[in-house]
């Protein structure tokens, strides 16, 4: 296989792999909060959380060039302490999978969270256990069906991740071309042979994926 | 000793006003659904809190609005069962009854389990999933798992309701047992009257966000205090009545009901009332005797016979019941008898027969 597609197929993994990690830990936290607290300016957190999911990559990738760019709200500061911008590395296509693919995760798992039942929990409480415990052995754990469906959602999301990568990371060959974005460049120079192998590929991974998600969201105990 | 409240509560459309104390025994708060027992069950636990009043047990002070105190759930110390899907389903039997023990040894935590295992008949379930195990033995676990760290009390919300009648007899016998050896207070919700018939002592009547009536079991079932709770309880044969005179030689009142006049002891009922006033009264289905035609009738239960026509029977399976109404006045009556009873009387729908009523099957509510 060609070296090139190799290094995208790779860094695919890495950007995604990375990106899920954050995903699971913040996807978990946000999904926690929003399925059993109440409080006010929930409804507007679930809709900043779940604004990626429907708005356009280029549009999200617009917003976080805003917050994270070298002029950005957060990025200029970082930038004035260390000297370091995170835009066109390939870190910056983690940021920009994260963005994209954590709402999937948050709707996954808060829906699983919610549908435990709150006897449970409430049986967990008055058994002495505190709120942190019942959430690890009791809570999370009967929402696991759920959080395994959005992590693999979110994985194959991150891996499919094109639009705003583009916009924060560039198309650097050897650097943040990521699958998507190699095929993009495979495609417009009209090398079709790497771009249908690609494509392939993808499409069978996709595939799986989806079928695994499935498979953990429609078994419950 | 025990536990008592006083909670008030208001949530949309409904308010719960109860005041109740209890030894360490088994109480029942009996209700039909939406009364609020469940509720008072939450609030106990601190799962819910109340708008006023207080929670005290055995000393402990859970909640007091007056002095801002409110322990939170897990550092009140209860046992909790709720209806059922109680058990954790990611955790085997051992597993749930030792997530029951706060932080313990290894060996500690295991001798502890093997004991309640032992107490409560689960040998050999130890590894199994709850989905595998019967619904007697999964309430079995939720018991030993909510007493394992010797609650202050135990709060059952209808335990025994998907079980069926051995098994809750079974189970009966089961509480007694939690009740003698952990001198706690029990506090059992049902809307079920096997439940409250077989499982409590005391029984509390919740209707409607309040406690109607509170007393012994046959004192509930056999002498309800109110036209509320003799409706709650289904209970039969309840007419308006008006209390025409009162005999103070005999001590008797005359009461009427569409002209037919009843004589009841006037100690029939808490407070029978004066002349004038309307009343209810239940007439016992079980405690009616229909007469054998010719055959003399003693002193006592001539005070009240009244004839009439076998309007219907509906068979059960230990009893007859009679639907009679009264030649005059055009009362109906409902009436249990026996089977033996029903041959030998000949009955048939249609026929015409006397009822005489005994003293014992009269009750007054006013």
């Amino acid at each position: 296989m060609d070296s090139s597609i190799l290094f995208s197929l790779r860094l695919s993994i890495q950007v995604a792999s990375v990106a899920t990690v954050g995903i699971v830990i913040v996807g978990v936290g946000v999904a926690y909060l929003l399925a059993m607290k109440n409080f006010r300016g929930k409804e507007v957190l679930d809709i900043l959380f779940t604004l990626p999911l429907v708005l356009p990559p280029t549009v999200t990738g617009y917003y976080l060039i805003i917050l994270f760019g070298r002029n950005g709200l957060i990025g200029r500061i970082f930038y004035q302490w260390t000297g370091w911008s995170i835009m066109f590395t390939w870190y910056a296509a983690v940021l920009a999978s994260f963005t994209v693919a954590l709402p999937l995760m948050i709707k996954a798992t808060r829906a699983a969270i919610e549908s435990v039942d709150r006897n449970l929990i409430n049986a967990s409480y008055t058994l002495g256990h505190s709120e942190l415990e019942t959430a690890i052995r009791v809570t999370l754990p009967l929402s696991k069906r759920g959080i395994v469906a959005g992590t693999v959602l979110s994985f194959a999301r991150a891996m499919g991740e094109f639009g705003a990568t583009l916009m924060i990371a560039g198309n650097i060959p050897g650097k943040t071309d990521t699958m998507p974005i190699s095929i993009y460049s495979q495609a417009s120079s009209g090398d079709w042979s790497k771009a249908n192998l690609m494509v392939i590929f993808f499409s069978l991974m996709s595939g799986l994926f989806l079928y695994i998600a499935n498979r953990f969201t429609k078994r419950i105990f | 000793m025990g536990l008592s409240v006083k909670l008030l509560k208001k949530v949309k459309g409904f308010t719960l006003d109860v005041e109740w104390e209890i030894g360490n025994e088994v109480a029942v708060l009996f209700g039909s659904s939406g009364a609020g027992k469940s509720m008072t069950l939450q609030l106990i636990a601190g799962l819910t809190e109340p708008d006023a009043g207080f929670i005290r047990s055995n000393g402990n002070i859970f909640f007091d609005k007056s002095s801002g105190i409110n322990i939170s759930p897990q550092q009140r110390s209860l046992g909790y069962v709720f209806q059922d899907r109680n058990l954790f389903p990611h955790m085997t039997v051992r597993e749930n009854i030792a997530y029951g023990l706060k932080r313990k040894t290894r060996e500690e935590r295991d001798t502890r389990v093997d004991a309640m295992i032992r107490q409560f008949r689960l040998e050999g379930l130890e590894n199994m999933p709850p989905s595998e195990i019967s619904g007697g033995q999964k309430q079995r676990v939720a018991l030993a798992r909510a007493l394992i760290e010797r609650p202050q009390a135990l709060l059952l919300d209808e335990p025994f309701t998907a079980l069926d009648s051995p098994l809750r007899f079974e189970m009966r016998k089961l509480l007694q047992e939690v009740r003698n050896e952990f001198d706690i207070p029990v506090v059992l919700v049902t809307h079920d009257f096997e439940d409250a018939y077989l499982l409590g002592n005391h029984i509390l009547v919740y209707i409607d966000g309040r406690v109607e009536q509170v007393g012994e079991r046959d004192d509930i079932f056999l002498k309800p205090q109110s036209i509320r709770v003799a409706q709650f309880l289904g209970l039969k044969n309840l007419f308006r009545a008006k209390i025409m005179r009162k005999d103070e030689h005999l001590h008797r009142l005359i009461l009427e009901v569409d002209g037919l006049q009843f004589s009841i002891s006037a100690d029939s009922g808490r407070r029978p009332g004066e002349v004038g006033m309307e009343v209810d009264l239940h007439v016992r289905p079980d405690e009616i005797m229909i007469l054998r035609e010719g055959k003399l009738v003693k002193d006592s239960l001539k005070q009240n016979i009244f004839e009439g026509k076998i309007l219907d029977v509906a068979g059960k399976e230990r009893y007859q019941t009679v639907y009679f109404q009264t030649t005059s006045g055009n009362i109906l009556f409902e009436i249990s008898i026996p089977n033996y009873a029903f041959r030998n009387l000949n009955l048939s729908v249609g026929k015409i027969v006397s009822i005489a009523l005994r003293d014992e099957s009269l009750w007054v509510m006013s």
